[in-house]
This record gives structure tokens, sequence and C-alpha cells, in this order.
């Protein structure tokens, strides 16, 4: 009748690749660059190489969403970018729950109506472009969860237990078919921590949403994104959450640039830092902290890092 | 006298099945009365109380049973689960298993009726309610053993309980898009029980919109609102999550356009009705033919009908209420009996 919602990881992942091509997100690898850094610092490790194109742009998810251009300029965004791809062989890897989103949406829209796919591709024909269809659309965290077994085994700075809270983010889970986990009650995230040696923690807002969706973190930042963080945040403070993770690199400019708004608002200090899943697992695995690019959290780490037996700057 | 002779076999022993059998054995032919468990009465000796009446179902099944037991044409085979059918002399050669042994045994019968029943839909799909993580979220037949173990006064008195609407009904996204038919009047039954029980409990139901259709049904689900003061809120919950061991229904009240959420000890989930997982096989088994879902689907003008000498009744075909179950189990009969009188 359906697609099965939820599938085994080496279904989604039936081999393990050997090259792939990793998709660059704008605020993942301007806003924090860390993110960009640590996913192909992983990746190194796990012996898998990246390949980049300085021609690939902005999914623009960004805009789309903020309504500044029609959903029809999107498409041919979308078809150029992938194209690019295509030409390499490659699937497609983002480290951005917005980027996967879009894309996978996007290309799905192309695919299952010809018409829009003609459209897109008749717009990038003259620049010699022209999408098909033939990359697959990942989030690296697919590989992660993949690869969870070979993470554990190249841990060389196990996490001692650190209280982790989680931070899905909606476009990865609200795509809802062929994913690795059930968009209503996710663990996959917590199975990779606990590989990583570190204490997942249920804290009970832990499937709420960050409150940006793109638009309203710039509209609405008193009315609703900042009471959903307090909420958010507080409920992470009565669990004794030490670190939240994201997979969004919107999810994580929310959670961590607001947190200096939300004490001043509501007079209650948080500092729970936040950062990228990529960005705890490269710490794992040993990647020098300079390569994390910490400092461009506006929470800072350093509690976290002393934990761990880390100062900046080792 | 030759005609006399004729047997049905009725595969699953609840209402529909139990007065398919015993019409039968009146009407004077062989009846044999399958059934998978080691007691007979189906999904409805699992309930605790009935609508609109508010009676014990299980009055109902004794005083059935104790027709069955002086029917002697009727025989019982408890534990007892079909594995095989052929085509044999006009009928057909059934082979049932019993499942305490392992022994198999061959009937030859002239017709066949399908009584196999409904089940619940697997919620564990549905994470956002917890089912399978948290203890207390409960499905509606688990809840109806809790009311009983309340009735009898074990169990910890709740504070709170909360039950929501169409799990898995006219959900076309993760569940199945039709309407389960039997869930409003049960719920509504269900809350009123709690209410009963214990005066002081704050009792919830979450809805889309309530479907009572049926004699005194739309009077019963307005005493349990207006009588017996259980809250309705229009509204499809999105999350149950846990707070300090109790469980927090976060939702959005329609009506009034505002979030609400309610503190609960209990949650029940008024599941969607599925084919037993049985069902399609045995309906191959039998040549019968199952719609998309699996629910069994009748021939053209033949309401009971599902294959040459293959009849069905009760929630095999669809959920069904009880009284309708027995209705449904009569015309059966009444049609097994029509093909065993016509040479």
């Amino acid at each position: 009748m359906q697609d099965e919602r939820m599938i085994k990881p080496e279904e989604r992942l039936p081999e393990i690749p050997r090259t792939l091509f990793l998709f660059r997100s704008c605020t993942g690898s301007l806003e924090y660059p860390g993110t960009e850094s640590a996913v192909k610092e992983c990746l190194g490790i796990l012996g898998i190489d990246a390949v980049m194109d300085p021609d690939q742009t902005c999914c623009s998810g960004y805009l789309l969403t903020c309504s500044a251009h029609k959903p029809e300029v999107s498409l041919a965004a979308t078809a150029r970018n992938l194209s690019i791809v295509e030409k390499k062989h490659l699937d497609t890897y983002t480290f951005c729950n917005g980027c996967f989103g879009y894309l996978s949406e996007l290309a799905h829209i192309m695919l299952h109506n010809v018409d829009y796919l003609h459209m897109a591709n008749s717009m990038i024909a003259d620049w010699g472009y022209k999408y098909e269809g033939k990359t697959k659309i990942f989030h690296v965290q697919d590989l992660w969860y993949r690869m969870k077994d070979a993470l554990a085994q190249k841990v060389v700075r196990p996490l001692n237990g650190l209280r982790i809270g989680t931070h899905h983010g909606c476009h990865y889970l609200a795509r809802q078919y062929r994913i690795l986990d059930d968009g209503g009650y996710p663990t996959f995230h917590e199975e990779i921590i606990e590989a990583l040696g570190g204490k997942p923690v249920f804290y009970k807002e832990r499937q709420l949403c960050c409150g940006y969706s793109v638009g309203r973190g710039f509209t609405h930042k008193e009315e609703t994104v900042q009471p959903q963080l307090y909420k958010k945040f507080k409920s992470a403070k009565d669990a004794a959450v030490e670190l939240i993770t994201t997979v969004c690199p919107g999810c994580n400019v929310a959670m961590d640039r607001e947190q200096p708004h939300l004490s001043k608002r509501y007079g209650e200090e948080f500092n729970i830092p936040v950062i990228d899943l990529s960005q705890l697992i490269a710490l794992a695995l040993g990647v020098p902290l300079p390569k994390l690019g910490f400092a461009a959290n506006t929470t800072s780490l350093n509690g976290v890092l002393k934990k761990l037996g880390l100062e900046e700057g080792s | 006298m030759r005609n006399r002779e004729k047997t049905a076999i009725v595969i699953g022993a609840g209402p529909a099945g139990i007065e398919a059998a015993l019409k039968i054995g009146q009407a004077g032919y062989q009846a044999v009365l399958a059934e998978r468990e080691a007691e007979l009465g189906g999904t409805l000796r699992q309930l605790y109380s009935s609508f609109p009446r508010w009676e014990d179902p299980r009055d109902l099944l004794d005083a059935k049973i104790r027709q069955l037991e002086n029917c002697p044409r009727v025989s019982i085979m408890k534990h007892s689960t079909v594995e095989a059918s052929q085509l044999h002399e006009g009928g057909f050669l059934v082979t049932l298993r019993d499942s305490r042994n392992g022994t198999t045994k061959d009937l030859h019968v002239d017709a066949v009726i399908l009584a196999t029943g409904f089940a619940l839909m697997d919620l564990s799909i549905y994470g956002e309610y917890g089912y399978g993580i948290y203890p207390e979220v409960l499905n509606a037949l688990e809840f109806e053993a809790r009311l009983r173990e309340w009735s009898q006064g074990s169990g910890q008195a709740p504070q709170g309980v909360a039950l929501i609407k169409c799990v898995g009904s006219r959900d076309r996204s993760k569940g199945n898009p039709y309407c389960s038919k039997i869930c409003c009047m049960y719920t509504a039954k269900q809350a009123g029980l709690v209410k009963d029980m214990f005066p002081d409990a704050k009792v919830y139901v979450f809805y889309m919109d309530y479907r009572a259709a049926g004699k005194e049904y739309e009077e019963f689900v307005r005493d349990v609102i207006e009588k017996k003061h259980v809250r309705y809120v229009r509204g499809r919950p999105a999350k149950v999550l846990c707070e300090n061991g109790r469980l927090l229904v976060r939702a959005e009240d329609t009506l009034v356009g505002l979030p609400v959420e309610v503190l609960v000890d209990v949650v029940v989930l008024a599941s969607a009705a599925v084919p037993h997982p049985g069902t399609r096989k045995l309906a191959e088994m039998f040549g019968a033919k199952t719609d998309e879902y699996g629910f069994l689907e009748n021939e053209r003008f033949e309401p009971v009908k599902a294959a040459d000498k293959v009849f069905f009744a009760g929630g095999c075909g669809f959920a069904v209420e009880t009284p309708l179950a027995l209705q449904q189990g009569a015309a059966a009969a009444a049609a097994v009996i029509a093909l065993f009188n016509t040479r």
C-alpha cells in the first residue's frame, strides 16, 4: 500500500561508499564552519573520500521558506546542483537537515512530474546542465548510524558518560518514509552517542522544535522562538543535560545564538552548549580541537571540554 | 434423509461464530465450531462492559455457551487451527491442528463459515503517543482488562485518564484511511466506566468528531458527556510525554483554538480495527476474496457469501459491534441452511 516508514540502515545504505559528494550548507559551512570541517575529518578517519565542487550553490531552501522567490526557481537550482553531482557519478550527502529536506522534496517533485523536470532542465540547459535523477540523497547521519560500530572502534577520547541531549530536527524526520527511525520517537542519535561512550539523556522536550523555522527566526523571535526555546532549555536543564547535539545547522543557530537572549529575557542562565553531532563524533575520534571550530559558538564549550580533560587549543 | 448428515465448519468462536454454529445445529445439521484459543468468546470475552446498556458481555457469552452445550449437533473443538483445505466430494477436506500436541485431524465438511474476527492495529508506529515505550499507554483491549482490574479493587486508582480516538483510523499518512466504526462508542463506554468507578478522576476524550449512528447510541454518548461529565476535547493530540512518572498529553483544542496540556495516569488509544493476520491466509485456502486491507469481501448481492459454499460473519468482514456480529452469524447460518436444504 505504501512504502515502509522505517528501514534498517543496511537497507537505506546497502554499501558504504568509498567516495561521496559532500553538499555544502550555507549555515553549516559559514556560520559554524566547524561542522563542515568535522564531517570531512570523520570521513577521512573512516577512509571515505569527500568530493566537493565550488560550482555548487545554496540548496535555496532558506529563500524558498521565506517566500523570497517562486518554487519553480528553486526546482532549477536543485536540478543544477544535483546535475553537478551526477556528472561525477556520486551520491549526494548533506550535513544539514534543511539541505536534505529540500533536495529530497524538490527532487521528488521533479521525478514524479515530468513537466516540472522539463521546466527545470530547460532553465539550466543554456549553461550545459541536465538533471536526470540518478544521484541519491542522504544525510551524513545516515552514514554515521550505518557505521556506528566502526565509529565506536575508532574512539580515542571516550565521552566518559557526558550527559548529552539530542535534537533531531524536523526536516529529516518529516520525510516520514524510508528513514532510519520513527519520526514520532526517534532514538538513533542516542544510539550513536552511546556507542561513543556518552550518556544519552531523554529530556522531556527532546523533540520540541527549535522554533526557528527560518522565516520566524527573523520575524517572530519574541513571539514564538524564544518561548519555545525557553521551554526546551528548561526541561534540558531539569534533566541535567550538559551538551546538546543537532544535525541541522539551522537548529544550531537558534539554540546556540539565542541563549544569551533567553537569559536576559527570563532571568535564568542555561549555558548548555549546542554542537553538531558530527562535531561530537570528531571530538570522540580525536580530531584536534582547532579543526572543530568551537570558537564560533556563542555558548562556550569550556565546561564540557574540561570534563573530557581537554582545554581549548590542545 | 441424506441431507441431514451435512456438516458445516465454523472457524472462530466469537459471538458471530457461536451464533452461526448454534443456528446450524438448532436447524438440525452438524456444525463443528473450531476455536484457536482455550476459551470460547473471542474479543467479546476480553471486554468489561458493553454499549449502549452497560451489560457484562460475559453474561451474554455464558447464555450462548449454555445453549451450545444443550445442542448435541454442535461439536466444539478448542485449541484448533485450520492448517489446510482441499476440495473434496463437493465440499472441503479441512485439516485441523491441535495446538497443544500438534496432532492433526481431517474433517469432511459441506460448507464453511469464516468468523475469525478483527484485531487491533499495532500502534508502536505512533511513536509520538509512546505506545510500547510508556507502560501506561494502553490500547483499547488492554484498557478493558485494566477496567476489570479496577472493578475488582486492584491496581492504583487513577486521578486522570485520557482517551485518544482515531489512532490508526482515518489517517491516510500513517494508518488506515477507513473509519473503524466501533471506537466512538467503546471510547464513550470506557470513559463513562472510569467516571462511574472514580467520580473524582478527570477523564478526557480527544476526538475529531464522534459518530454515534445506531439505536440508542447518540443518547448514550450524550449521557456520558452530560451526566457523567467526561470532558470531550476536539483535537488530535500531538504528543504524549512522560512527566514526573505521569503522562502529559499535548494537544490543541480546535474549538477554542488553543494548545492544551493535560496530566493523566493512563492514556488509552482507540486503535484501528484491522483484519486478523490469519484471515487472508484462510481466505486464500477457501478461494474467498479479500479487500486491500485483508477484510473478507462478499459476492455481489450476497452479503455473507465470500465464495462457493464459503460464508463469513463478524469482524473478519469489517469491525462490528456485538449485536451486529450476532446478526451476521445468524445470517451466515441461514445461508448455510438454505444451501443444505437445496438438493
